[in-house]
Order: structure tokens, then C-alpha cells, then sequence
């Protein structure tokens, strides 16, 4: 047999060549394949043969697409035409184009937010290289990561690890801040000066490599915020710790960080400071907040993960009251995404599950929008068959109508495209950030990201949206046409399953829409266990200022009862282990004064509060959770060892929550009274006079501490943010199931539209034949019926189901199933349909079956 | 383009256009291929040379001819070129103007310094 070449060469050369010199090339290419076959063998001839093909591959030799000049004439024809139907067609254009605008909208929001998440905190140009140690702990038998590690644990892996470039601890202590006037209290970061080595914070002034014993880097907005217009460099800074006063020099000055960076400096000293204020020690016991350590990029893990194994061992010998299961070096550029996993993380974030699942629902807006274009598409092609039929007879060409219904649909996406843009703008994005407790700035980490994502959204956004019209409507036949037996599509099935699916959805997010809802009006009405109004809390470190300000407190006629206390209930709360015979779990501890319970306004489940005269140093009060933990059945009277000493327990108090409604609440918690050197002062005021209390004490408090700043805390305020935080996730919930709805609406009364023009003839001959309205209107929505009642029964089930886990993940307590919020959403979206069905309806009950009729 | 400054040609087309004039009645695309491989050993593509007689064509320094098929193309015809009168007179007056350079180099030698 004789050899040929090879064919997808052969192929390629027949699809772009020209004509007029396909023969010769190929001919002569042909010849050469024969010659090489002979002289250099059959793989090296097909070689050979590839590359001519390829090297012919040149503009002076592909053929010209027929008839180019042609084409561009048309396409002002096209737009001008595009243009006059979207104006003959108003309705169905506005319905097009808002419906595509608003998932264009959703589309750049949402697609900002993700590339805003995944690239979050890219400035560290060495921030792939750069890992946090993390410690496990075994939590009643699961497995939770924690930020913190021990202090020793950076040092020791860099003697031990040679691979190990930097490491860096980080810590965190309040501190008042104190320049000319102008005091505050200041969360401070202490660290390791390789600190600024590893991460890439921008600075205006001063050297990075100057955080020494005396001198302190600020940002630009504490700059501000305490100089002013003067220059801070080299201007003195008081910082008191508790008692101690220290004094720094600013040394540096942080430029503006790009907000796509979750964890920022304000304040930064040296680490020994921490180390002697707090009279921590480098060892396996005392804990950084946070170890970053950088490694080389081709660090041999395996050896790493051999010592970090062994560290686990000698931290369990070394601290056996607090063992980690192991410890972990997670990647930096992870940490923002592991917000919820990583506890006592000190970089902010959010989880991964919710960027993407965040992008998919931008996505699937994107795709219902394109298929409910889809049907309108080809439903309003129906009015258009006549042209249709003209431009084939001209001579349109079957592709010259594809690209006129492309144009036009690019066209009606273009324009929905500006308006998306100016719609995230001014409203979506605007809106996002006001409910995310999150800024994320109008633009895109690289300039060809942006380029790229919209071009590529304009032509996925038309295509998808036109393309099947186009190819549908240009595969008429013209006689077809004219002799009016096109009848457009039969039962599209796809696009009833889709009907089905969007409202199915739709049914889904609007139920969980209004579970969430009365979940969350629930939540802000659920008791905290105790009655918050009225009372004032003052973190207070030094006991004369606490018993002058308590002295000042008394002297008001406003409160009814003052007390003090080591840690403060919601405010300050202190988690401690509990380890007593087989019990193992955390406990919050307050150390109180007798008469704290009862400031507190909480209340006795049995025996008695703390009293002054008692001696109460070896009793101790408990909640029903620690009885309940505790598997008593008679609590009174119990002996435990607590922080190794013998108590008794005097009274059991009902649960309170000591934080919001949304994290691990209601833990056990122990009341003691041993006279810790207090740091809370408890003003109980009566409701209507807290506000004068306060002002009157932060007037006292200027004589009493002129250089402190003042800090009272309302204890009703403390779980504002949280409740801010559920009315803005409600607000998302409303917001995406408004979109859902308004979005399968448009569907439906594209499908309607649809149907409705192919029976057009039907209904008027119904009509003449006597039949009634009610009657027309039933035939109609037959089908639809049945497409609601599908998507209902599917998904008010699911719905329910599904926000009955959200509401327990969210909210630790929920409320019990009610049919109320789900009567009202079903309510909501039928009371919507009923307006999408009759605007259609209205064309066959209005229309005069003579005008129908008469082309016949 | 090369069409309006007066016949001039690049030094790959006129080598081209030599080897049409060459290979008189058997000039096409392989066989001018060829020719330049054996002659120059020279590397040409194929493609080159389609592209250089397609210019030279337009040029009107040659035209062409389509022959009849033969079997060892798979029944495809060859096009064949002929040198034009133009073509020709485009050779002369290159060898023409080469010679009267090179007749005026100077017969003493290279004399760089006479040159200055």
C-alpha cells in the first residue's frame, strides 16, 4: 500500500488554504512527502510534512471568509435593526435587559468578592514561604486547631532546622497610649523584629529593621490619629502597662496597607517588652498568640514534620495539664481562609466553603438569567418570522440571520453589561460592604484579570444567551414561513425542566429566607439569662482608681449597687481548663466580690448567693450547666478541687450567656471568691438614669485619673455587633431570594410568552367558539401549574431542612419549626407569579380573535 | 510594493528568478526547491518558495502555466512558471549593473587607505 501522509496535516491544510492555490500547494507537498519517503523514511517524511503545512499556515495563504465586505455592511443594518426592536418591543427588552443587568450585577459583585478572598493579604511578596505554627487539642474527643503555640517553639526550630530562614512571635496586650493630650487605650502587638523581615508592610518613614528596646512602629492611621500634622518620627511615646509606664521613640511609620490585607499592625514593640511585663518565659508552658516562621522553598518537610512530632512529646512532659495532640506549620496565604477552624487566629478572614459558594451563586444567577433570555429570545422571534422570511428571499444567508440575531443580542448584553457595572457600582457593591463586615474595593488584583474577566463574560454572556436562538431561527425555511405553517418549537422540555429548577430554587431560598428571618427576630428576643439594663462595667487595672471611681459611683442617686470582680461576664470572659477526677472540660471562672451575682441580676436556681459575712473563700457558685457536666443530682453541699484548691458549692445559678447566640455559648462556668486583686468595677444603675451615671462618672473620672482614658462598657450593648451581623445576613438572604424570584419570574413569563404566542390561534378560536375566560386561563396555565406544584414539593421540603441545620450551625438555639414564615413565602412567591401570569394572560383575554383570524 | 521601484528585487527572489530562467520548461514548486538545495545547499522551505514565485508572479517577472496531472501527485496538476520578457530584462540589468561594479573595483588591490 501506498503511504499517504498524515491526514490531520493534510485536513488542517484543506481547512485554511485557499483555493486557488490549495492544488498546487498540496500538490508539491505531496511530492516532497514522496520524495522524503524514499530518502529519510516514513517518520521523519510525516515530521517533515507537519512542518511545511504548518509553515504555510501564513496570511497571503488562508482563505478570506466569504463575503467579509458584505458582512460588515450589514452589521450597521443589524444594530439598527437590533436597536429599533428593542424599541418596538419595550417590554420584553426591559424585562431582557434588567434581568441580565441584575446577574451581570451579581456576576462582578460577587466575582470582585472572590478574587478579593483569594487574593487576600498578596502583598507579602515572601508570603508562600511563610507558615504559622498551630497547635491541636483535643477537645472532648474532636480535634480543634489552635492559633497559639508555645513561646520557645520559633526559637527552637530555628537551631533545630537549618532550613528555617525566619521566625517571628507575635502577642497582644491593651495598653493606655499616651502622647501630649491625646490618650486612648490601644490594642499593642508585641514582636520579634524578623517580624518585619517576613512580611511586607509598606512603610513611609523609618527602617524596618529598627524595632529595638526603645522604639515603637505605629501606623499611618494611629500617626494620625495621635500627631496629627507633625511629623511622629523620633516624637516620644507613654505607654502604661497596668502600673508600669514605659516610654518608646517612633522609630517608623507603616504606609497605607492595600485593604485586601486582614491582618494589619497598629501599634508594634518589641517582644522582650511583652516577655518582662508579663513575666512570660521562653518555654513549653507560656504561649505566643501567634509563631510565623519562613522556609526556604525546598525545606525537606518530612524532616520538619519528624520535629515537630518530637516537640509534641516534650511539650506534654513539659505543660501535661494542657497537652497538644501535635502540632502543624500551616501556610500563611491559608490562614484567611480557615476563619471558624483555626480558633485565637489572629488573622482575620473568611472560610473558604463561603467565597465559593458565594462565586457559584454568582455564577447560577449568571446561567438562569442567559436561559430565561433564551426562551424570550425565541418566543419574540415569532413576531419577527416575516423578516425572517424577507431577508432569506433577499438573499440573507442562513449564517447572514444567525449573526443579525447574534448582533442584536450582543447588543442587548452590551448595554446590560454598562448597566450591571454602574448597577455593582453604585448599588450592589455598596450595599455588600455595608453588610460584610469587610471592605472590598472596586477593583481587581491584576489589570488583564479585569480585561480578561469582562471580555470573557461579554462573549460567554452572549453566546450563551443568543446563540441558540440564532442557530434556531436561522434554520427556517423561507416557504415555511410565508405559507405560515412555522410554528415555533413544540414542547421544549428543556426549558420546562429549567422552569422547574429555577422555581424550585426560588421556592428554596425564599422559605429559607423567612425560617432565617423569624430565626433571627427570635434570637433578639431570646433572654441573656439575666437582665442586662442598667448596668455600667469599668475595666479598671489599678485598685485606687477602682476604689475612687466606686467611691464616686456610690455617691450618685442613680445606682442602686455596686461590685467588683477578677473577669467579667461577657465582657471578659476567662476560659479555663477544669480537671478534676475523671472530669476534663473548660470552665469559665470569674473570681468575684460577694453581691457581684447580684448586680448581675442573675438568679438562684437553689442555695444561695456569696455573702460578705460568711467567709465564702472555700465556696464556690455554679451554673446548671457545670451540675449537668458534672452528672450531679443534688449539687449543694458537692467538694471539688478548683485551681488545687477545696471548695464546696454553696449555689447553683441559672444559665446566662456570656457570649452571643452565634459561637459555643453557654459553657459551664464556676464563681469563686478569693479575692483576686480585682479588675472590673459593676455599676447597677436604674434603666432610666445609666446614661447620666455614666456621664457623671467619666466627669469624676477626669479628677481622678486625668492621664488614663475612660472605658465603660453598656453590658446591654454588648452583643450589638452580633445582632448588626444577623440583620446583615438577613439582608443577604432577602436580597438573594428577591433576585431568585424576580429571576424565575422572568422565566416563567418568558415560557408563558412562548406558549401563549403559539396558541394564539387556539385561544381565538376558543374564543369565537364561546369560550370564557376562566376557561382560556386554565387551558394556559395547565402546564405551569404542574411546574410549581413539582418545584414546591421539592423544595419547601428541602428548604426546611436545610435552614433547620443553617439555623443550628448559626444560632446555638433556634426556634422551633413554625408553618408561619413558610405560609408567608409561599404566599409571597405565588402572590409574584399571579402578576407575571396575568401580565401575559391579558394579551389572549384582551386580544380580538378577528385580528388573529383574519390572515388565514 | 517591489513592483514600483523600477524592478528592483531582493537577493532570495533573484536567485529564484534564476533558477525559473534555469530550468526553462520544468520550473515549479518543487523542482525550483530542489534546484536551490542541490545548487546553494542552501535550507529553503517550500513555503518560501511558494511565497517568493506568488510575489514575483505579481511582479509580472514571471507568469504561469498549469500543467497536466501526473500520477505522482496523487492526480494534482503543477503550476509552472516562465521567465517574462520583464523578468528577464530585470536579470540583465542586475547582472549588468553587478558587473559594472565590479569591473570598477580597482585593480591595485583592496587599497582601504585610496578609499577614505
Amino acid at each position: 500500500m501506498k503511504n499517504s501522509p498524515p491526514e490531520l496535516a493534510d485536513r488542517f491544510l484543506h481547512w485554511f488554504c485557499r483555493k486557488d492555490l490549495i492544488e498546487f500547494i498540496r500538490g508539491d507537498l505531496h511530492e516532497l512527502y514522496d520524495q522524503r519517503l524514499l530518502s529519510d523514511g516514513k517518520w521523519r517524511a510525516n515530521l517533515a510534512f507537519f512542518w511545511d503545512v504548518l509553515r504555510f499556515f501564513r496570511l497571503s495563504n488562508i482563505r478570506q471568509p466569504k463575503n467579509s465586505t458584505k458582512r460588515t455592511i450589514m452589521i450597521g443594518n443589524y444594530l439598527k435593526v437590533g436597536f429599533r426592536s428593542i424599541k418596538k418591543n419595550w417590554a420584553n427588552s426591559l424585562i431582557n435587559i434588567s434581568g441580565l443587568s441584575l446577574s451581570v450585577g451579581c456576576a462582578i459583585t460577587t466575582f470582585l468578592f472572590a478574587d478579593f478572598f483569594f487574593n487576600l493579604n498578596s502583598i507579602h511578596s515572601n508570603g508562600k514561604n511563610i507558615y504559622q505554627v498551630v497547635s491541636h487539642i483535643n477537645e472532648n474527643n474532636t480535634d480543634q486547631l489552635y492559633g497559639p503555640s508555645p513561646m520557645i517553639i520559633g526559637e527552637k526550630l530555628k537551631d533545630d532546622f537549618p532550613q528555617l530562614q525566619e521566625s517571628a512571635r507575635v502577642q497582644y496586650t491593651r495598653g493606655n497610649v499616651k502622647f501630649g493630650k491625646n490618650v486612648f487605650r490601644e490594642l499593642i502587638q508585641f514582636t520579634d523584629p524578623s517580624f518585619l523581615q517576613m512580611f511586607d508592610f509598606p512603610m513611609t518613614s523609618g527602617d524596618r529593621n529598627s524595632l529595638g528596646s526603645n522604639s515603637i512602629i505605629i501606623s499611618s492611621d494611629i500617626a494620625k490619629k495621635y500627631f496629627g500634622d507633625i511629623d511622629p518620627m523620633g516624637k516620644r511615646i507613654d505607654i502604661k502597662f497596668g502600673g508600669t509606664i514605659k516610654s518608646f521613640d517612633v522609630a517608623g511609620v507603616f504606609g497605607e496597607v492595600p485593604l485586601n490585607t486582614s491582618f494589619r499592625p497598629r501599634i508594634l514593640l518589641h517582644f522582650d517588652h511583652y516577655l518582662s511585663l508579663e513575666e512570660a518565659k521562653i518555654n513549653w508552658i507560656d504561649e505566643a498568640k501567634a509563631t510565623f516562621v519562613s522556609l526556604r522553598s525546598d525545606a525537606n518537610r518530612e524532616e520538619l514534620n519528624q520535629l515537630l512530632k518530637e516537640y509534641q512529646k516534650t511539650q506534654n512532659e513539659a505543660n501535661p495539664s494542657s497537652p497538644v495532640t501535635a502540632f502543624e506549620l500551616i501556610p500563611f496565604m491559608e490562614i484567611s481562609s480557615m476563619a471558624g477552624i483555626l480558633h485565637d487566629s489572629i488573622v482575620q478572614g473568611n472560610d473558604k466553603g463561603g467565597t465559593i459558594s458565594i462565586a457559584v451563586t454568582g455564577i447560577l444567577l449568571i446561567l438562569f438569567a442567559c436561559l430565561n433570555y433564551v426562551n424570550i429570545a425565541i418566543a419574540s422571534a415569532t413576531t419577527r418570522l416575516r423578516e425572517i422570511g424577507v431577508r432569506k428571499v433577499m438573499g440573507g444567508s442562513r449564517s447572514g440571520i444567525a449573526q443579525q440575531f447574534l448582533t442584536e443580542n450582543f447588543l442587548t448584553c452590551g448595554i446590560a453589561m454598562i448597566i450591571g457595572v454602574i448597577a455593582c457600582y453604585y448599588l450592589l457593591l455598596p450595599g455588600f460592604n455595608k453588610l460584610a463586615p469587610i471592605e472590598i474595593p472596586f477593583s481587581f488584583s491584576s489589570f488583564s484579570l479585569a480585561v480578561t474577566y469582562f471580555v470573557g463574560l461579554f462573549l460567554f454572556l452572549g453566546l450563551l444567551s443568543g446563540g441558540y436562538p440564532a442557530f434556531y431561527i436561522s434554520r427556517f425555511q423561507t416557504l415555511d414561513i410565508f405559507r405560515g405553517e412555522k410554528s415555533l418549537g413544540g414542547k421544549s422540555y428543556f426549558s420546562r425542566i429549567l422552569l422547574t429548577g429555577q422555581f424550585f430554587l426560588a421556592f428554596t431560598t425564599i422559605l429559607g429566607c423567612f425560617i432565617f428571618t423569624d430565626n433571627a427576630q427570635y434570637i433578639k428576643q431570646v433572654s441573656w439569662g439575666y437582665d442586662p439594663s442598667g448596668i455600667l462595667s469599668f475595666p479598671l487595672e489599678e485598685k485606687g482608681q477602682l476604689e475612687a471611681l466606686r467611691n464616686e459611683a456610690g455617691k450618685h442617686p442613680g445606682v442602686i449597687q455596686t461590685s467588683v470582680s477578677n473577669h467579667h461576664l461577657g465582657v471578659n470572659n476567662n476560659l479555663v481548663p477544669f480537671d478534676y477526677l475523671d472530669y476534663q472540660f473548660k470552665v469559665l471562672n470569674y473570681d468575684i466580690e460577694p453581691g457581684y451575682l447580684e448586680t448581675m441580676n442573675m438568679t438562684l436556681n437553689e442555695g444561695r448567693f456569696f455573702e460578705e459575712d460568711r467567709g465564702d473563700h472555700n465556696s464556690i457558685v455554679v451554673n446548671q450547666l457545670f451540675v449537668k457536666e458534672m452528672k450531679w443530682s443534688d449539687p449543694l453541699g458537692q467538694s471539688i478541687v478548683f485551681q488545687g484548691e477545696r471548695k464546696t458549692v454553696v449555689g447553683v445559678i441559672n444559665d446566662v450567656y456570656h457570649a452571643f447566640f452565634d459561637s459555643d455559648i453557654q459553657r459551664p462556668m464556676v464563681f469563686t471568691s478569693n479575692g483576686t486583686e480585682p479588675n472590673f468595677l459593676i455599676v447597677k444603675s436604674q434603666a432610666n438614669a445609666t446614661v447620666q451615671v455614666n456621664e457623671y462618672l467619666e466627669e469624676q473620672w477626669k479628677t481622678i485619673a486625668p492621664f488614663d482614658p475612660f472605658v465603660s462598657v453598656y453590658q446591654e450593648d454588648l452583643f450589638d455587633r452580633s445582632y448588626e451581623n444577623v440583620d446583615a445576613n438577613t439582608w443577604f438572604m432577602i436580597t438573594l431570594s428577591v433576585m431568585t424570584i424576580f429571576l424565575s419570574c422572568l422565566g416563567l413569563y418568558g415560557l408563558l410568552a412562548f406558549t401563549l404566542q403559539n396558541r394564539m390561534k387556539e385561544f381565538s378560536i376558543r374564543k369565537v367558539l364561546g369560550a370564557s375566560h376562566v376557561n382560556i386561563i386554565r387551558l394556559a396555565n395547565r402546564e405551569f401549574i404542574w411546574i410549581l406544584i413539582v418545584a414546591f414539593g421539592f423544595g419547601a421540603p428541602l428548604a426546611i431542612w436545610v435552614m433547620d441545620k443553617f439555623v443550628k450551625t448559626f444560632f446555638s438555639i433556634s426556634k422551633p419549626f413554625s408553618i408561619a414564615p413558610v405560609a408567608i413565602g409561599v404566599l409571597i412567591t405565588l402572590f409574584t407569579i399571579v402578576v407575571t401570569v396575568y401580565a401575559q394572560i391579558r394579551k389572549v383575554t384582551r386580544v380580538n380573535p378577528a385580528e388573529v383570524l383574519k390572515g388565514e | 510594493m517591489g513592483s514600483t521601484k523600477g524592478g528592483n528585487i531582493g537577493e532570495f527572489e533573484e536567485l529564484v528568478l534564476l533558477v525559473v530562467g534555469t530550468l526553462n520548461d520544468n520550473a515549479y514548486g518543487v523542482s525550483v526547491r530542489n534546484f536551490i538545495i542541490e545548487e546553494t545547499g542552501r535550507k529553503v522551505n517550500i513555503s518560501a518558495i511558494h511565497e517568493v514565485l506568488k510575489r514575483l508572479e505579481k511582479k509580472k517577472f514571471i507568469r504561469s502555466e498549469v500543467g497536466g496531472a501526473t500520477e505522482e501527485r496523487g492526480g494534482r496538476r503543477k503550476k509552472f512558471f516562465f521567465l517574462t520578457a520583464d523578468g528577464k530584462q530585470v536579470l540583465d540589468h542586475s547582472r549588468e549593473l553587478r558587473n559594472g561594479l565590479y569591473n570598477r573595483i580597482p585593480q591595485v588591490g583592496f587599497n582601504f587607505s585610496s578609499l577614505t
